[in-house]
């Protein structure tokens, strides 16, 4: 049954992966700019910096002046051979570039994750156990808030208090955990607030809601009934049953912050792909955007699938249409 | 409240006593580290291959061009300790320093000069000089020391060019292979500063670099982080995670200026870029002189200036500012909003709607609607386009506009500056000369002026060159804009040129240092 569905879920898989790939590879030519200047470094405004036949023969050796959907197959053919071509800028081959970006971006995520959820699960069980108090409220009223408030906003509202006002923390920058554990945490604590914030609001809602519904259940009273203690009724019972929904927010969550926030990382200067990807964009670096972008919704499929096993481990009623 | 005892006062003044003396004490100290915040990742780690602005920086600490322009433009030698130019200024013999080391050690010959030249002429490579060189038919060694520049033709620009470091820098043979692949690391310069390491999305190092031929930096190491938000790099100056950075916000400068915020200091490059109003004079309207006339009169640089950029930008008349060698003492048109009612009247002018265009992101909606205002004053209806970079690029090239606001270099020589005003052959596909001006008399004194050699007969060609486009103004010239860097009081000594680079003869980083 399990394999089944694996199988299945892994078929549907291919033609989503070819529309994110047609939609990667268009969606940079949308936005005007010149590769073969861009490779230059020749401002559009200088264009006459260089001559016809040049700009022509360079055109011509990067495959640009071939129809479109030739550089598509070129492109295409050449990444499932592992080659994702070089940047126009660097020259350096794009698959070295992201990945040695992807590390940064992977600490952040898996820090504002686990900030994320260590708020929210907390918050929205005490909400729930103290429906209509004043937690409750001041709960709800986090929640809300968070889900409101600009991620860049609150970014540069936290360095100002924690980095201008009070000094204790470094306002930008970034140090390997591995190498300087204790740099990392100074360095990664207010992005991860920020994005653990952002992660932690709508989460608190959803785990409020599913615990209010789980606390009228049967087998709660049940529970309840037969003696056992608030921790294992609340913990054991009814936070568990709670958390397949919060499974599906967590896990699209995730991909999005493995995706790497180009808010964030661009306020707080993490060299994370996010950044990348925004230097990418305004250089017009066309493979970087292409590279980058395709990771991320890469990487935002195959975790739709991993939650979906998740999903089915957690509910085995579950089936596919 | 316990009164102050004698002692106390005497421990105070002679507390303020050491303090004054330590501000007095300018003398440089050698040592510590500048960390600059800048606004751009590196991309490219090839001096020849310009990409962004910071490579140009990097380029500025690391490596050399032949020669060198002062803070007030003139040249002087620096890796050339002499040349002469002969047969009709067709051929340059250049001299070397001689002992100048790479960062590897290696000392500086003709060879290496030949090669960066060779490279940077080859069109496989790419190179941003190319274009800078077009008039070097090939170079030539003569001796280690000495090695031959032949030009096609006569060019009054050579030396200029040589003094600037995107032309080429002095990087040692061979250290470059040839075709769009590129280097892993930088190759060796001459430069004050010696590459370390880049880790990206991090930082970039730099060490001060020993056997520096000429006055060494007084700072051990520079530091580059780059932090892509203007305001996120100001605060990380103010939180003190960065000891200077670049192109800090206007508004944040004004409130340097104002004492509003302490500790920070500011080195401004008045003449980072240049603002002006150009006019379509191709088409109607403002193929109509007296209509370009009316408007001039009419506009009143401070006002825009003050509006756009906070009171920190000069005006100007012209494409080089008051005092500079190039700028002439030529009559041009002075706010007269009266004068400008009855040009207008006399332009026959029927209160049609004016379409000015400009740049998205740039100051333009501000200094727009400014110029809107004050034309409107004198009756003159005048409706904004401001319009994405690249469809502006587009009308632009096409003369599909009517008038625009637009953004203009920092040359050191006035050729170039004066040569986008040249009748181009196409109307319809503008190369250089967007306001379709094309006028006989002022392409002859610009050939004059090419061919030229002497320096105060082209001072003359280009007086009149000056006074012919301000009589026909196609371009109406706003202002400077400036740029800024700004920096934690422990930071002395660093100077600025005019167009903002990190390292110009005679100042910049190396000749900063650390008062900690």
């Amino acid at each position: 049954m399990f394999g089944r569905y694996f199988v299945q879920r892994v078929l549907q898989l291919i033609p989503v992966l070819i529309l994110v790939s047609v939609a990667v590879f268009l969606i940079i030519r949308i936005i005007p700019g010149d590769p073969v200047l861009v490779m230059l470094g020749i401002d559009p405004e200088e264009r006459a910096r260089i001559s016809e036949e040049q700009y022509e023969s360079l055109k011509h050796q990067l495959g640009y002046d071939r129809p479109i959907y030739v550089q598509y197959i070129n492109w295409v053919s050449r990444i499932v051979q592992g080659d994702m071509g070089l940047s126009l800028r660097s020259r350096r081959p794009i698959f070295d570039v992201i990945f040695e970006r992807y590390p940064a971006t992977l600490y952040l995520a898996l820090t504002a994750l686990l900030t994320g959820v260590l708020i929210a699960i907390p918050t929205g069980v005490i909400a729930a156990m103290r429906q209509n108090t004043s937690v409750d409220y001041a709960a709800m009223g986090f929640a809300l808030w968070g889900i409101a408030v600009p991620n860049f906003w609150l970014a540069l509202m936290l360095i100002v208090l924690f980095s201008l006002k009070l000094g204790w923390l470094p306002s930008i920058g970034y140090a390997s955990p591995f190498e300087n554990p204790w740099l990392f945490l100074q360095h990664v604590f207010l992005p991860a607030i920020v994005m653990g914030t952002d992660l932690a609001a709508p989460l608190t809602r959803y785990i409020r809601a599913e615990m209010l519904e789980q606390l009228t259940q049967d087998y709660v009273r049940t529970a309840w009934a037969k003696g056992l203690p608030a921790r294992m009724v609340i913990v054991r019972h009814a936070l568990k049953n709670s958390l397949i929904a919060a499974v599906t927010v967590i896990g699209l969550q995730t991909a999005r912050l493995l995706g790497g926030s180009t808010i964030v990382e661009t306020v707080f200067s993490w060299p994370g792909v996010g950044r990348l990807l925004i230097e990418g964009i305004y250089s017009r670096d066309y493979p970087i955007v292409q590279g980058a972008v395709l990771l991320i919704a890469v990487t935002f499929v195959f975790i739709n699938l991993f939650v979906d096993m998740v999903y089915k481990w957690l509910d085995p009623r579950i089936k596919l249409e | 409240m316990k009164k102050a005892s004698p002692l106390s006062f005497v421990l105070i003044a002679t507390l303020c006593f050491a303090a004054s003396l330590h501000a007095a004490s300018a003398e440089p100290k050698r040592g510590g580290s500048i960390t600059l915040g800048i606004s751009k990742e590196l991309a490219l780690m090839n001096p020849l291959i310009n990409t962004s602005s910071t490579e140009a920086r990097i380029r500025e600490l690391m490596f050399e061009p032949l020669l060198a322009r002062d803070l007030k433009g003139a040249i002087h030698p620096r890796l050339a300790e002499s040349w002469e130019i002969w047969k009709d200024s067709k051929v340059y013999t250049f001299k070397l320093r001689r002992g100048v080391k790479f960062h590897n050690g290696k000392e500086l010959t003709a060879d290496d000069i030949k090669f960066a030249i060779d490279y940077t002429l080859n069109p496989k490579n790419g190179a941003y000089g190319l274009e800078d060189l077009s008039a070097v038919d090939r170079a030539e060694v003569v001796d280690k020391y000495t090695f031959k520049m032949h030009l096609k033709q006569h060019n009054p620009l050579l030396l200029t060019v040589l003094s600037e470091i995107r032309a080429f820098s002095a990087i040692p043979k061979e250290s470059l292979t040839e075709g769009m692949r590129k280097p892993t690391t930088f190759p060796p310069g001459t430069g004050p500063f010696k590459f370390v390491e880049w880790l990206p999305g991090q930082r970039i190092v730099f060490d001060r670099f020993g056997d520096y031929w000429g006055q060494k930096a007084y700072v051990d190491r520079v530091i580059m982080r780059e932090i892509g938000d203007n305001t996120v790099r100001f605060t990380a100056l103010q939180a003190g995670d960065v000891d200077m950075i670049e192109r800090t916000p206007y508004e944040w400068v004004q409130q340097i200026v104002e004492g509003k915020i302490r500790g920070v200091g500011y080195a401004k490059a008045a003449r980072a870029g240049a603002r002006n109003l150009e006019f379509n004079v191709a088409d109607p309207p403002f193929n109509n002189k007296k209509l370009r006339l009316a408007i001039a009169h009419a506009l009143d640089r401070k006002e825009i200036l003050q509006a756009a950029y906070h009171g920190l930008a000069d005006a100007a008349d012209q494409r080089f500012p008051k005092g500079h060698y190039w700028n002439f003492d030529v009559p041009s048109p002075a706010f007269d909003q009266n004068k400008a009612k009855a040009l207008l009247k006399e332009a026959g002018y029927k209160g049609e709607t004016l379409e000015l265009m400009g740049n998205r992101g740039e100051v333009a909606d501000i200094e727009g609607a400014t110029i809107q205002a004050q034309l409107k004053r004198i009756g003159v209806k005048v409706e904004l386009k401001i319009l994405e970079r690249a469809s502006a690029l587009e009308a632009r090239r096409q003369g599909k506009y009517m008038f625009k606001l637009a953004g203009g270099s920092d040359y050191p020589d006035p050729l170039p500056a004066y040569e986008e005003y040249a009748c181009e052959p196409d109307p319809r596909k503008r190369r250089l000369n967007e306001s379709g001006y094309c006028d006989k008399e002022y392409d002859a004194l610009l050939r004059k002026a090419e061919a030229e050699v002497d320096q105060d007969k082209r001072r003359t060609l280009f007086r009149q060159i000056v006074t012919k486009l301000l009589d026909d103004l196609p371009i109406f010239a706003i202002g400077f804009t400036p740029r800024f860097f700004t920096f934690r009081d422990h930071v002395k000594g660093f100077v600025t040129n005019g167009s903002g680079d990190f390292e110009p003869w005679g100042g910049g980083l190396s000749h900063a240092w650390v008062d900690k």
